[in-house]
């Protein structure tokens, strides 16, 4: 039983910070990155081969195999996935905008799956990394039943630490110039803010986030494959994004709840339909989309709306009480 | 997955024109069947991606404008 409740918990928290993540690119700035998961993979991916040790004589084939310790494989899994942000950043996001960029990113992802499934040399092709070592397994002397429990609160932590950061980054004065950006990307550059950096700072971080939160999956799990990250996986973290209402960062604790935990791992948990098996977890991917139409139809600002901040209004005259005169620029209103 | 190459194809020829969606569908579609005899046939519809990308690049009004689109 703990051990069905801390696993779910462990979703809960990892995606959590993959929202966090997404809700700075598309729920911040606006960028519509429909490659966010080739982002956790490129995280999972190098966290694996930092942990791991030599590739020789495991019967897997990847690159580097450095054996890091825990902490310092992770954060290095979230380099990766920045300095990858960074590369496709510079190709795409300073020429190409909404439409087109979310072609030319999902294109991108579809690029990169194949290659990684396909090419064995990298990440084993399409078999995956396996036997990565758990983290503080040997130091603690934990078991099989001590370790879920004990990397779902570690990852509870992780999570409250980097919500903070980003509840920080969201209300500092960069968080603001990437709204603006998301709500009229014409007027921030009339304002004198560089729109191209500002981007390639939301992309950055929220890899960094996307790194993060693939690095611990691969983590808990011990092993990642392509089939886990599909193209369409983005999808679901953009569920979560939508269902818990874009642009807070609360909402995407609600909508990681609602959507990963309830929907898509809870079914694996609930005893068999007798006569149909395996028919819960084939309705999961398809109650997430019913999900999202209602959620979208009846309450299009998600669980937790956008909370409308009230910015000063310097030197503005109220022209009458039927025209409330200009209104400043930087003013948000409710989430689209 | 099937959409995107399509998509690709549409892109490249030129959105808007019917010519060259022509153009783009046969681009595409004899780029991903002959690149088979050269690389892995398992990239093959990365060949259409990567076409796509690089259309979006350099020349983002496709093959075939739209007239007074460019």
């Amino acid at each position: 039983m703990t051990y069905y409740v801390f696993t779910l918990a462990f979703f809960l928290f990892d995606y959590f910070i993959l929202a966090m993540g997404l809700n700075i690119q598309y729920g911040e700035t606006g960028i519509l990155n429909f490659a966010y998961i080739g982002f956790v993979a490129i995280g999972a991916y190098f966290t694996g081969v930092f942990s791991l040790h030599s590739a020789a004589g495991s019967g897997q084939f990847y690159i580097l195999g450095w054996g890091l310790p825990f902490p310092i494989n992770l954060l290095l899994g979230g380099v990766a996935s920045m300095c990858f942000a960074f590369v496709v950043s510079l190709i795409t996001l300073r020429r190409l905008r909404t439409d087109y960029l979310a072609i030319v990113l999902i294109s991108l992802s579809l690029v990169l799956y194949d290659f990684c499934n396909n090419y064995v040399g990298l990440f084993n092709g399409a078999d995956g990394l396996f036997n990565v070592p758990e983290p503080f397994a040997k130091s603690l002397g934990l078991n099989v039943n001590s370790f879920i429990p004990f990397f779902a609160c570690l990852t509870g932590v992780v999570s409250l630490l980097m919500w903070y950061v980003m509840s920080r980054v969201t209300r500092s004065p960069m968080g603001r110039t990437f709204r603006a950006i998301r709500d009229d990307h014409v007027v921030a550059a009339a304002l004198g803010k560089d729109v191209f950096r500002m981007q390639l700072k939301a992309m950055l971080i929220g890899s960094f986030y996307a790194g993060i939160g693939g690095g611990l999956l691969i983590q808990f799990g011990g092993s990642f494959n392509p089939t886990a990250w599909l193209p369409g996986e983005t999808f679901v973290v953009f569920a979560v994004l939508l269902v818990g209402g874009i642009g807070n960062n609360i909402g995407m604790l609600v909508g990681a709840l609602l959507v990963e935990t309830l929907l898509i791992h809870l079914p694996a948990f609930l005893p068999e339909i007798p006569g149909h098996p395996g028919l819960i977890e084939y309705f999961d991917l398809a109650l997430v989309g019913i999900v999202l139409m209602v959620m979208l139809w009846f309450r299009p600002q998600g669980a937790v709306p956008e909370r409308v901040r009230r910015t000063a209004t310097f030197g503005v005259i109220p022209r009458g009480e039927d025209d409330p005169g200009p209104q400043p620029a930087l003013e948000l209103g409710e989430a689209q | 997955l099937f959409l995107f190459v399509i998509f690709a194809a549409v892109i490249v020829g030129g959105v808007g024109s019917i010519y060259g969606a022509m153009a783009g569908a046969i681009l595409i579609g004899l780029a991903t069947e002959i690149s088979a005899a050269f690389i892995n046939p398992s990239y093959k519809l990365d060949i259409a991606f990567v076409i796509l990308i690089l259309t979006l690049l350099i020349r983002p009004s496709g093959l075939i404008a739209r007239p007074g689109t460019t």
